[in-house]
């Protein structure tokens, strides 16, 4: 069989999520309408 | 003539005597020739004597004696109007040496018309019996007259005057008879005598006549003298001189009433003793008149006494009179009484009021009962008419004494009264000021010239002196008036005292007054009211017309101006000072006065109002205006400004309703200006008391009502602030109340209400203040993000310092910094200087409590806000199901620590980290996941990530927890959970100790938003899932990159 | 009718708009300009936190969208800072982006 040697130390898995591109294209309408919605603080 | 006579006596009677004795042989014969022949004779005598003088004249002879001779029915004159007619008239005839004289006549029904023209006396014909020659007035003839029944009727340009008269005796000496003399009406110096009538004996002694009896004038009238006189009866007793040219005698008088243009007495009564001829006439004259009536007073009685003298001859009438004239029972008249009451009354209120009023009051009562009594000596000279008032005084029943102490001239001209004086004229008693008049020379009327002297005048608490007064006359004939006065009495409900004024003005003729035409320095001692004590003043009025003080007959003006007044004192026991511009005073529009300072209590104390205008209305209370105005109370740390209102003095109380601006004394406001316009202000010279509502000044929202009590005295006092609601919306943000909030909170929704309380005295501790204020529910944004529902109370320790005591709760029903998290609950301490003391705060979390931890904010500083957060017992199920993550789940309790630093963009967690407690629990996936191949190592891990159990599990964050939150998951001593899918690696692998790290940069709020439902989180599944995987492919060939380099 | 203060201070050029949808200061504001753009930051983030909810976004990419639509909007002559930092005025031609501007 396959011995699979588990690294003596700890399996380190790093995962870097970081999503942002394609949120801003979807808010980008919402965006506008605050803006004219509230014109005073913009 | 007389001297020769005295030279040669002897000689002359002897030849007398032999001449003598032959004339009287031839007197005899003749005689009786003519005894014989008497009646032709006389006839013929008469006749020829008639003739010769041309005398009309028809008689009777009746008889002709030797001694007496008898006519009949004698008509002289024209027969049909004789001038003389007698029935019967008896001539007895003397003869003796020197030719026949008339010894007496006697004659009855005599009827004699005679004419009056011009003051001669003419018989018609009986005229030519008298010497055209001798002018003098007519001598009666030496014989002895008998008369019955004779009438005379004489005709003047005076009128005419039947005259009878029945009398007998020797006409030189010893003739008396009865005489009537009776006339329809006389008018003679241009008056008109009404059926004067005179019944009296007549009776000549020595030649001079002598008429005594009752005269009386029923009606007198002088038209142009506007006199009259009624039912006058005469006791006549006169003697006339030989010559009938001069009479002496006395008449008793009585008769009433008697009126002389505006004055009459009821009843005369006089005794006149006289001597005088045509040209003059004197006597004593003793007249008393009763129930005299003048428009200026009736007087019971008055009686003059003296000699007197007229002089009525060819030139302008004279006369002259001296005498103690006195009247008696004197009352002036009640308008004029009336008129002193009405000047007295204009007065009061002021200082010299209750003075008037005393000096009105005594010339009342003078005035009711009066008797005056005078030593005079008047003479009237050809236009010189001078009376001499050697002394003159009147008495009163009052006490009242008024006399004139050294002689007086007055020179009456036509245009003029002149004056020669130095009299004084005293006046005192009966309530009056003990007062000396010096008179000196000059006019009465046209100008008038003496000075006053008064001693103190006290009336109540008023005093008046008068050191002097000088009356000096001007050119136009009024009179100037300078002097000083000084003056001490009552004001408003207090006293003035000391105070000088000095007098300069004028009386024009036509009584006009005015006084104080230029500037005049006004000083006072002191000013006293209910509560007010000023000390010495002076302040400098001037007119503002050409006078200060004008009056005429219809009343008194008083305008002035003052450059300025400063007024020193103390209120109480408070030091006060009134400082004051330009002041115009005037009885019509009252008192204006520009820039007006108040200063009151104590430099460290001090309570001041200054105004632009003052204004003050003397109606029946005082009353007026506030403009412009800005003031402080005490050390109340508020500013007054823009003050307009109306104020009045009612019973010791000052009152004012104002609207007015109430601004933070402090450099840095702690609330920006607010204004009301219902406060209400009382001051009782000790307590001042200030109640109003504040309103926001845009929205004029009431924001809250303010009570202000402060005692001058002991400058303690209190304000109360009471904000029953406080509405925040889109009207009202806190930003229109207070800088303090512009740039840390906004979008405020929500009622706050509360009660503050601001004490200070003159302790060294000066101001304290407190106040509890709550809301039970407001929502704001703030820096760190929305929050809702903020409720609590919070009780202020030092209110205008901000500072609270410790233990100051808030809920908060929901914060959202990033991360929604709900009924929250801190406790805090707010610090001077802006500081916010954090003792704690709590948050129900997840199944256990998410704990803010103790520290200091300092909110006037930008620097960083640093908020320790600990988290204690998070359930792991709990916090997922919380947060939806439908398609994962975990068991496990977790604590933790979450530093978090809050700036201007918001808040990011530093350094913060989750730890599983012992024993750990498992995390399962469990949602799809499908991928391709992504290496065995990476489809190791996924796989073990469906259902991890894990001993340990730290989860590490740092980020924004707004925004991208960069998540480390370690997870150590990983055995596979329950329904992992188990296979012959994965129980081999179970036992290693594997730590898989998980990097998650993923928006925390994914991780831990709030109840409402959120999608998946980023992480594992995305909306739109096709990006979301190509993403995730990417980052999984990056990690098994990573993981072949660990290899 | 944005407030006359707000209005003046970017015309002015005291104050940009940043990437992150949020005011900064070009130079060291004055109180009331500073106060000002807290106020006005503090509204635009509780403006985001709304819109991010609705949006199912973070507060954070909602207000960085904003940021991006904000800049392109900013008239010639107001200042924006660039993703390097930097304030740029603006001038007729495109303003620089962060690159996932849209």
């Amino acid at each position: 069989c396959v011995q699979v040697s588990a690294p003596d130390k700890p399996i380190v898995i790093n995962l870097n999520i970081n999503i942002k591109q394609e949120v801003v294209y979807r808010l980008d309408g919402d965006a506008k309408d605050l803006i004219n919605e509230e014109a005073d603080i913009f | 003539m007389e001297e020769e006579i005295v030279n040669d006596p002897i000689g002359r009677r002897s030849r007398f005597r032999l001449f003598g004795g032959i004339l009287l042989v031839l007197i005899l014969l003749a005689l009786i020739v003519l005894w014989i022949s008497r009646t032709t004779l006389a006839d013929n005598v008469i006749q020829s004597e008639l003739d010769q003088m041309n005398v009309e004249a028809t008689y009777e002879i009746d008889d002709i004696g030797l001694r007496k001779q008898v006519i009949r029915n004698l008509v002289i004159g024209d027969p049909d109007r004789p001038d003389l007619t007698a029935e019967l008239v008896e001539v007895g005839n003397s003869l003796s040496i020197g030719g026949v004289g008339i010894n007496w006549v006697r004659a009855s029904g005599v009827k004699l018309f005679g004419r009056l023209e011009n003051g001669k006396l003419s018989f018609g014909e009986l005229d030519k019996f008298t010497d055209p020659e001798d002018d003098s007035p007519l001598a009666l003839p030496d014989m002895w007259l008998g008369l019955t029944d004779a009438k005379l009727r004489i005709d003047s340009e005076y009128g005419i005057i039947g005259l009878a008269l029945n009398g007998q005796g020797e006409l030189h000496d010893g003739f008396s008879g009865e005489i009537a003399a009776i006339s329809e009406n006389l008018t003679a110096g241009g008056c008109r005598l009404g059926k004067p009538t005179f019944f009296g004996e007549i009776a000549i002694r020595d030649k001079k006549p002598h008429l005594q009896g009752p005269l009386r004038l029923p009606a007198v009238s002088c038209g142009d003298l506007d006199l009259s006189a009624e039912d006058f009866a005469a006791r006549l007793s006169v003697d006339l001189g030989e010559d009938l040219a001069s009479w002496s005698g006395n008449v008793g008088l009585i008769g009433g009433p008697l009126r002389y243009a505006d004055y009459s007495g009821q009843e005369i009564k006089a005794t006149v003793n006289f001597a005088g001829d045509f040209s003059q006439s004197e006597g004593d004259v003793d007249l008393t008149a009763s129930g005299l009536q003048s428009p200026y007073g009736r007087a019971n009685s008055s009686r003059i006494e003296g000699p007197f003298a007229l002089g009525y001859g060819p030139g302008p009438m004279t006369a002259s009179f001296t005498g103690q004239p006195e009247m008696r029972g004197v009352q002036v008249a009640q308008n004029l009484l009336r008129q002193a009451g009405s000047l007295a009354a204009s007065t009061a209120g002021t200082p010299v009021g209750p003075i008037a009023d005393k000096l009105a009051k005594a010339v009342q009562l003078a005035g009711n009962g009066l008797d005056i009594s005078s030593d005079i000596k008047f003479s009237k000279g050809s236009g010189r008419t001078t009376l001499a008032l050697n002394a003159m005084a009147a008495r009163s029943r009052s006490g009242a004494r008024l006399t004139l102490s050294d002689p007086l001239l007055l020179a009456f001209t036509d245009k003029n009264i002149r004056m020669l004086a130095d009299g004084n004229i005293r006046l005192a008693g009966g309530g009056f000021p003990d007062a000396k008049f010096v008179l000196d020379d000059g006019s009465l009327s046209r100008g008038f010239s003496g000075r006053l002297e008064m001693a103190a005048y006290q009336a109540g608490s008023a005093n008046l002196k008068i050191p002097t007064l000088v009356f000096s006359p001007t050119r136009q004939g009024g009179t100037d008036i300078d002097g000083r006065i000084m003056l001490t009495g009552p004001l408003a409900d207090g006293q003035i005292t000391g105070l000088q004024v000095p007098i300069s003005g004028n009386i024009a003729r036509n009584g006009n007054f005015a006084l104080f035409r230029q500037c005049i320095n006004l000083q006072f001692a002191s000013l006293r009211t209910a509560s007010l004590r000023a000390g010495p003043t002076s302040a400098r009025l001037c007119p503002q017309g050409n006078a200060i003080v004008s009056g005429n007959r219809s009343g008194v003006n008083i305008a002035a101006n003052a450059p300025s007044l400063n007024l020193d004192g103390t209120l109480g026991n408070t030091p006060l000072s009134i400082s004051s511009g330009m002041l115009g005073f005037s009885m019509a529009n009252g008192l204006q006065a520009q820039n007006v300072g108040i200063r009151l209590g104590t430099e460290d104390s001090m309570t001041r109002l200054d105004m632009a205008v003052l204004s003050a209305a003397f109606g029946r209370n005082l009353s007026g205006r506030i403009e412009g105005a800005s003031g402080k109370v005490a050390n109340v740390p508020l500013l007054m400004e823009n003050i307009d209102g109306d104020w009045r003095y009612e019973n010791g109380k000052f009152l004012a309703d104002a609207s007015l601006l109430v601004r933070d004394e402090q450099q840095v406001e702690r609330f920006r200006p607010l204004i009301s316009n219902d406060v209400e202000i009382a001051f009782d010279g000790n307590d001042l008391t200030a109640t109003g509502l504040l309103r926001e000044p845009e929205s004029l929202v009431s924001i809250a009502a303010v009570d202000i009590v402060h005692a001058m005295g002991s400058s303690k006092g209190r304000a109360l602030i009471d904000i029953p609601s406080l509405m925040f919306d889109e009207r009202l943000q806190p930003e229109q109340l207070t800088p303090l909030t512009l740039g840390v909170i906004a979008n405020v929704e929500g009622e706050i209400s509360g009660a503050g309380r601001i004490d200070w005295d003159s302790s060294d501790d000066g101001i304290r203040s407190g106040g509890t204020f709550r809301t039970n529910g407001i929502n704001l944004a703030a820096a760190f993000g929305p929050v809702t529902g903020l409720a609590g109370e919070i009780t202020f320790s030092d209110l205008l310092a901000l500072e609270t005591g410790p233990g100051q709760t808030v809920s908060l029903s929901e914060v959202n910094p990033g991360v929604a998290v709900f009924n929250g609950q801190i406790r805090y301490r707010l610090l001077p200087d802006f500081k916010v003391e954090v003792e704690g705060g709590e948050w129900p979390f997840a199944g256990g409590r998410l704990y803010l931890e103790p520290t200091i904010l300092d909110l006037s500083e930008e620097a960083e806000r640093r908020l320790q957060f600990t988290v204690e017992g998070i359930d792991a199920a709990q916090f997922l199901t919380q947060f939806d993550f439908e398609n994962m789940t975990a068991t496990g309790v977790f604590d933790g620590k979450l530093p978090m630093v809050f700036d201007q963009d918001g808040g990011r967690v530093v350094g913060g980290y989750l730890v599983a407690r012992e024993g750990g629990g498992t995390v399962a996936y469990v949602g799809e996941l499908t991928y391709e191949d992504m290496g065995t190592m990476a489809n190791y891990a996924f796989n073990a990530l469906k259902s991890i159990k894990y001993r340990n599990l730290t989860i590490g964050m740092d980020g924004d927890i707004a925004g991208e939150i960069v998540t480390e998951v370690k997870f150590d001593g990983l055995q596979q959970g329950e329904d992992a899918s188990r296979n012959f690696i994965t129980r081999q692998l179970a036992r290693i100790p594997i730590q898989f790290n998980v990097r998650i940069e993923a928006p925390f709020m994914q991780l831990m938003s709030s109840a409402k439902s959120y999608y998946e989180p980023e992480l594992l599944v995305g909306q739109n899932l096709p990006a979301l995987l190509r993403a995730q492919e990417a980052r999984a060939k990056a990690a098994v990159e990573a993981l072949k380099e660990d290899e | 009718q944005r407030d006359p203060a707000y209005e003046a201070a970017r015309s002015s050029g005291k104050i940009g708009e940043k990437p992150d949808g949020y005011l900064g200061f070009v130079t060291a504001p004055s109180p009331a300009i500073k106060a000002l753009v807290e106020d006005i930051n503090i509204k635009r983030k509780a403006a985001y936190t709304r819109k991010a909810q609705e949006t199912n976004s973070t507060v954070e990419q909602f207000a960085f969208t904003s940021g991006c639509n904000l800049i392109m909007r900013t008239a010639q002559g107001e200042k924006y800072q660039t993703p390097a930092g930097t304030w740029n005025t603006r001038d007729a031609s495109e303003p620089v982006r962060d690159s996932r501007c849209p």
